[in-house]
C-alpha cells in the first residue's frame, strides 16, 4: 500500500484523464482494510468487495492483481496474481499505459474464466458462510481448492492471529497448504 | 497486439463499499481510463 501511494502521487494524481482505484477483496474484515488504507496515508480511494463480485465475474482466485480499462470500457491489460507494483515492468507499463503508447501485450498466462462452476459454487458458499454461519467451512473449502480467495479468507476467520498481530505467518500458510488445509 | 475485451455492463453494474461502508458503484468511474489495484488484507 505505501508503495502504490508513491506510485499515485508519481503517475495518477495530476492526470485528470485517468483515475485509480484500490479494491480490497475483503469479505470479513473491513476495518483491517481501513488500517491499511490510513497508515499508508493513501491519498487514492479504497473500495471494499464484500462478497467477492470481481472474483465472480473474472474468475481470479489470487490477488495482487491489476486491471486496466479504457475509456471505452475494454479491459486492455490484466494481471491476475503476483502484480507488484515494486517489480518495475508493472510500473513501467502502467507509465505507458497512461501516456496513450501500445501496451502491445496479450496476457496469456491466466485468461478470464469466470464459467467454472465449481468457482461460482465456492464464492456463493462462502459469501453464505460469511453471512450466516450455517455452513461447515470444510463444505466451502474443498469446493476450489486452489481457489485463495476463499481459502486465505477462511484461514483470517479462524485464525486471525495469524494475519493481524504483527506479520502475517507464512510458514504457516505453507503447512496448511500442504496439509490441504 | 492487446485484445480489448468488452467488460463493460458487468464490471460497471458491479457495486462496492467504500471506507465508510457506504455502496460505490463501479459505474461512476465510467468514460475514464481506469487503473484498478486488488489486493487484500489477509
Amino acid at each position: 500500500m505505501p508503495v502504490w501511494q508513491k506510485t499515485y502521487k508519481e503517475l495518477f494524481a495530476d492526470d485528470d484523464n485517468v483515475e485509480f482505484l484500490s479494491v480490497a477483496m475483503d469479505a470479513i474484515y473491513h476495518d483491517k482494510v481501513k488500517q491499511f488504507h490510513q497508515s499508508a496515508k493513501a491519498e487514492f480511494t479504497t473500495l471494499i468487495d464484500t462478497d467477492n463480485s470481481l472474483s465472480k465475474l473474472m474468475g481470479f482466485k489470487v490477488v495482487p492483481n491489476i486491471l486496466l480499462i479504457n475509456s471505452d470500457g475494454e479491459l486492455e491489460y490484466w494481471k491476475f496474481g503476483k502484480a507488484d507494483i515494486r517489480n518495475s515492468y508493472y510500473k513501467n507499463l502502467i507509465k505507458r499505459w497512461i501516456s496513450r503508447e501500445k501496451i502491445n501485450i496479450l496476457p496469456k498466462d491466466n485468461f478470464i474464466n469466470a464459467s467454472n462452476q465449481n468457482h461460482q459454487l465456492s464464492l456463493g458458499k462462502f459469501n453464505e458462510y460469511v453471512n450466516t454461519g450455517n455452513l461447515r467451512v470444510n463444505e466451502v473449502r474443498g469446493l476450489e481448492l486452489d481457489n485463495m480467495i476463499v481459502r486465505k479468507q477462511l484461514w483470517a476467520k479462524e485464525n486471525p492471529e495469524k494475519f493481524y498481530q504483527g506479520n502475517i505467518d507464512s510458514d504457516w500458510q505453507k503447512q496448511n497448504l500442504e496439509k490441504g488445509i | 497486439m492487446t485484445t480489448p475485451i468488452s467488460v463493460n455492463n458487468d464490471l460497471f453494474d458491479i457495486n462496492l463499499i467504500d471506507l465508510n461502508q457506504q455502496k460505490v458503484s463501479l459505474d461512476n468511474y465510467k468514460g475514464k481510463k481506469l487503473c484498478i489495484f486488488m489486493w487484500a488484507s489477509w
